[in-house]
């Protein structure tokens, strides 16, 4: 018993917390290592990053709190991390300075030292500031902020044990640490202390500071729900808060978060002005030059599009065959299981669930692997260099009349090669609003799988002269339907405001392996974790829908599938489309490029020949536009699940592709029809 | 502000205007901070800012231009007749040819002038009127003369 409270003693939160760019994921990583698992904060599709170390036989759990400029929140990430510090406070806090600018970094610094959390902050980038020819006065530093400070440099995990050190001896000795003095109108300074006195009586978690709980009250006017504290004594400081407010910014003449800030950031300036010799242009030369080329007048569009068809060449030319060789590699062992004695014993349908539904299932998720692993690696490269702040400058007013900023773009352009990692990737996007947006309009990309659909039946149905140009205007119209979509949802407001424009463009730098190759092993992780029994149990829904009841031919008109084709076919028909275009398309929800395989099971042999005779050219298009269009499939589906954590959102876009298809087609069909076409 | 290239503004004070103001606040743009138009995008919507430490930072124009700013420096080239305000030259962004060229022509920093015309540049300063090309505009920063 003894030991056991004694272990579990030892185990400790500490929060990593930081302004945007400023190395916190590189640092995150270089302490814990792949020991790391990612979920989501409750509520909000914001990622949760936790990881382990050991110290000294403390078990550690580290918390990577989303970047934020500040705990007065202008953006949900910056909620997250109020809320959690209000909510849950840490045991202890990592807080990483940007060594180059280190006044954008201290506002954040100034307000987490106030909260009485014991805190350890890290200088970042030393070697960039060293080789700029700054100096920092690290013990001046620690002084004023009072807490230890260690220089570092997280990319080459110099420092980094001297600030496990500085961990353990503020775990060992608290009080070591003791909350900065900032400056303020006598006005405020009475406020706080009269708010953080009434806190006192009624707030009793002893690990934060009153007066830090006081200005959160004073700047936002409330506190989040579920905060541990009395209810009804909230109320009263909520009404003296309104009081006091007014009172202040009467006094001032300017709003009081303003003025908050503005003190906040006078003591960082100070702070800068006596701890560095000099004051340090950011944008080295380097940055200068590549971008007077990268985000030149002219020249800086074509230089995306060059760069991002390399990008989409590196991604789909390496990432194509390995996804076809793991699909071909699970055919085979679902084939060669067929024909074993091993589930003989089974009854045949038991065994064919098995081999046809989880198996190729569990195939479908597998084969996503490459693609996954190499799309993440291609990504972060683009990230980490802070080429992706550059392509969204560019693109910003293009994608600014959706309601969208610049990087949606980048995500909605690499749909075109695969819909699961370009929904995985929203997540770099800079606001719930643009994740969402974003999610919905992927599906409308004509990807690859969808590609092998229209190239076999547009060589069934067409002259060799005339079916590249059908392709063709597939793509068009699935660029077209983007950006009908994104008005239609932008028109509804679906995804709620859209966050005002501000964004950081930070120096060029060269991405570390250690960075890249982790992000693409940890979205890989997720994706089995998050997606593969949506995956899974999808692909076995199709199964029992195309084979059941036990004795029908599979895929014909007898089983479910066939029956649901037929009781839809009043639907269909005014698009031109069959049942047995119904049953192929239910297939096509497993994957897209199935839909040509179970083409041919439907029609049987001579598949060519065969829809030739039962499909007119203006059917197969209206056929092919509804393929484009409907549903996207259950990968997509899985990952618009789990990156939206929203039954809602998941819902909104099945039935969005659905009625846009159904539009489509129908003005496709019914027009052809009147122009004369059949 | 003026959005073009080269323009420089202090800003006077910060509504919060749909969020916008109390974010660039939470970054630490306040009154009194400066800022400098490095790169104006494509169409003119999107702006790259550089704020004091040297930080860069992309906005919309629009937002940018709710902005209760004072203007400290902009390229000659902006203005235009209508201004019929007094202008200072601040600074020349050229090279040693720009500087020799502006001195023998006894174009100097810290003139007065008003502009008479913008088709080209004509500048009536105590000392005559001047006129500048438009490429030498570009490269001619001014200020208001208050």
């Amino acid at each position: 018993m003894n030991l056991l409270t004694e272990m579990a003693d030892k185990n400790i939160t500490i929060a990593i917390c930081s302004i945007p760019n400023t190395g916190k994921s590189t640092l995150f990583n270089k302490l814990t290592g792949a020991h790391q698992a990612v979920g989501n904060w409750a509520g909000v599709s914001v990622e949760k990053k936790t990881g382990h170390f050991k110290l000294n036989g403390y078990n550690i759990n580290l918390i990577d709190l989303p970047g934020a400029y500040s705990i007065t929140p202008t953006s949900i990430e910056e909620t997250v991390v109020r809320d959690y510090l209000l909510k849950t406070p840490p045991d202890y806090i990592i807080n990483i300075i940007d060594a180059r600018n280190m006044y954008r970094s201290l506002g954040l610094t100034l307000q987490l030292a106030q909260s009485g959390i014991p805190m350890v902050v890290a200088v970042n980038m030393m070697d960039e500031a060293r080789r700029a020819g700054l100096e920092i006065d690290i013990k001046k530093l620690s002084n004023h902020l009072g807490c230890q400070v260690i220089p570092i440099v997280a990319r080459t995990g110099e420092g980094v044990d001297y600030l496990k050190n500085a961990l353990l001896g503020i775990i060992t000795d608290p009080s070591r640490f003791r909350p900065p003095y900032i400056s303020r109108p006598p006005i405020v300074e009475d406020a706080i202390v009269t708010l953080a006195k009434k806190i006192e009586k009624i707030h009793p978690d002893p690990a934060l500071n009153k007066t830090f709980i006081a200005e959160r009250l004073l700047e936002s006017g409330d506190l989040p729900k579920d905060v541990p504290i009395n209810k009804e004594a909230l109320k009263e400081i909520v009404k003296e808060v309104k009081h006091l407010r007014s009172k202040t910014e009467q006094s001032l003449g300017q709003d009081l978060t303003i003025t908050c800030a503005q003190c906040r950031f006078n003591s960082a300036r100070g702070l800068v002005n006596e701890a560095t010799s000099e004051t340090l242009k950011v944008p080295d030369k380097f940055t200068n030059a590549l971008d007077r080329v990268l985000l030149n007048k002219y020249a800086g569009l074509p230089m995306f599009f060059f760069i991002m068809f390399l990008l989409f060449q590196g991604i789909y030319a390496l990432g194509t065959p390995l996804q076809a060789l793991v699909g071909d590699f699970f055919s085979d062992i679902q084939s060669s299981l067929h024909n074993t004695s091993l589930l003989e014993s089974l009854p045949d349908f038991v065994s064919n669930l098995l081999i046809d539904g989880v198996l190729n299932g569990l195939g479908i998720v597998i084969s996503f692997f490459p693609l996954i692993a190499i799309f993440f690696i291609f990504m972060s490269l683009i990230e980490d260099s802070g080429y992706m702040a550059r392509a969204a400058f560019l693109l910003d007013r293009l994608m600014h009349s959706l309601g969208l900023d610049g990087k949606a773009f980048i995500n909605i352009l690499l749909g075109y090669g695969c819909n699961v990692p370009a929904v995985m990737g929203t997540r770099i996007l800079s606001s719930r609003h643009n994740r969402i947006v974003t999610m919905l309009l992927i599906p409308f990309t004509l990807c690859s799988a969808r590609f092998q659909v229209f190239v076999f039946l547009a060589a069934i149905l067409f002259a060799p002269s005339v079916a590249p140009w059908v392709v063709f205007g597939l793509y068009v119209l699935s660029f077209v339907m983007v950006f009908v979509v994104g008005f239609i949802l932008k028109l509804f407001k679906f995804a709620g405001k859209p966050e005002p424009f501000i964004m950081e463009i930070p120096p060029y730098r060269v991405p570390t392996v250690n960075t890249v190759v982790l992000r693409a092993w940890m979205e890989m992780k997720s994706f089995i974790y998050r997606a593969s029994t949506y995956i899974v149990g999808g692909v076995v829904l199709v199964w029992l829908l195309t084979n059941l009841p036990v004795d029908s031919q599979p895929g014909s008109i007898d089983t479910w599938a066939g029956q649901i084709g037929q009781f839809l076919q009043p639907i269909f028909h005014p698009i031109g489309i069959g049942w047995r275009e119904v049953i192929a398309l239910i297939f096509g929800f497993v994957a897209k490029e199935i839909v040509v395989g179970s083409m041919a099971v439907i029609y049987g042999t001579n598949t060519a020949t065969q829809i030739l005779a039962s499909i007119t050219p203006l059917q197969g298009i209206s056929f092919m536009v509804f393929t484009l269009l409907y549903t996207p499939c259950i990968a997509t589906i899985a990952a618009i699940k789990s990156e939206s954590r929203s039954w809602k959102i998941t819902g909104i876009s099945l039935a969005l592709g659905l009625i846009i298809a159904w539009v489509t087609a129908f003005v496709v069909y019914q027009g052809g029809l009147v122009l004369g076409f059949h | 502000m003026k959005i073009v290239e080269n323009a420089e503004c202090v800003i006077q004070s910060v509504k919060d205007n749909g969020g916008f103001g109390n974010r660039l606040v939470q970054m630490g743009v306040l009154p009194g901070s400066h800022l400098k138009i490095i790169r104006v995008g494509f169409k003119g919507s999107t702006v790259e800012v550089m704020i004091d430490q040297g930080q860069s930072i992309a906005l919309r124009s629009k937002e940018l231009e709710m902005l209760d700013c004072k203007l400290v420096a902009i390229p000659l080239s902006a203005l235009s007749t209508g201004d019929d305000e007094k202008y200072r030259i601040k600074k020349f962004n050229g090279g040693q040819g720009f500087l020799k060229k502006m001195k023998d022509r006894k174009i100097n920093i810290s003139d007065i002038f008003e502009i008479i015309d913008d088709h080209p540049f004509e500048l009536k300063t105590d000392k005559g009127i001047i006129a500048v090309g438009r490429g030498e505009a570009e490269k001619i920063i001014v200020e208001p003369a208050d």
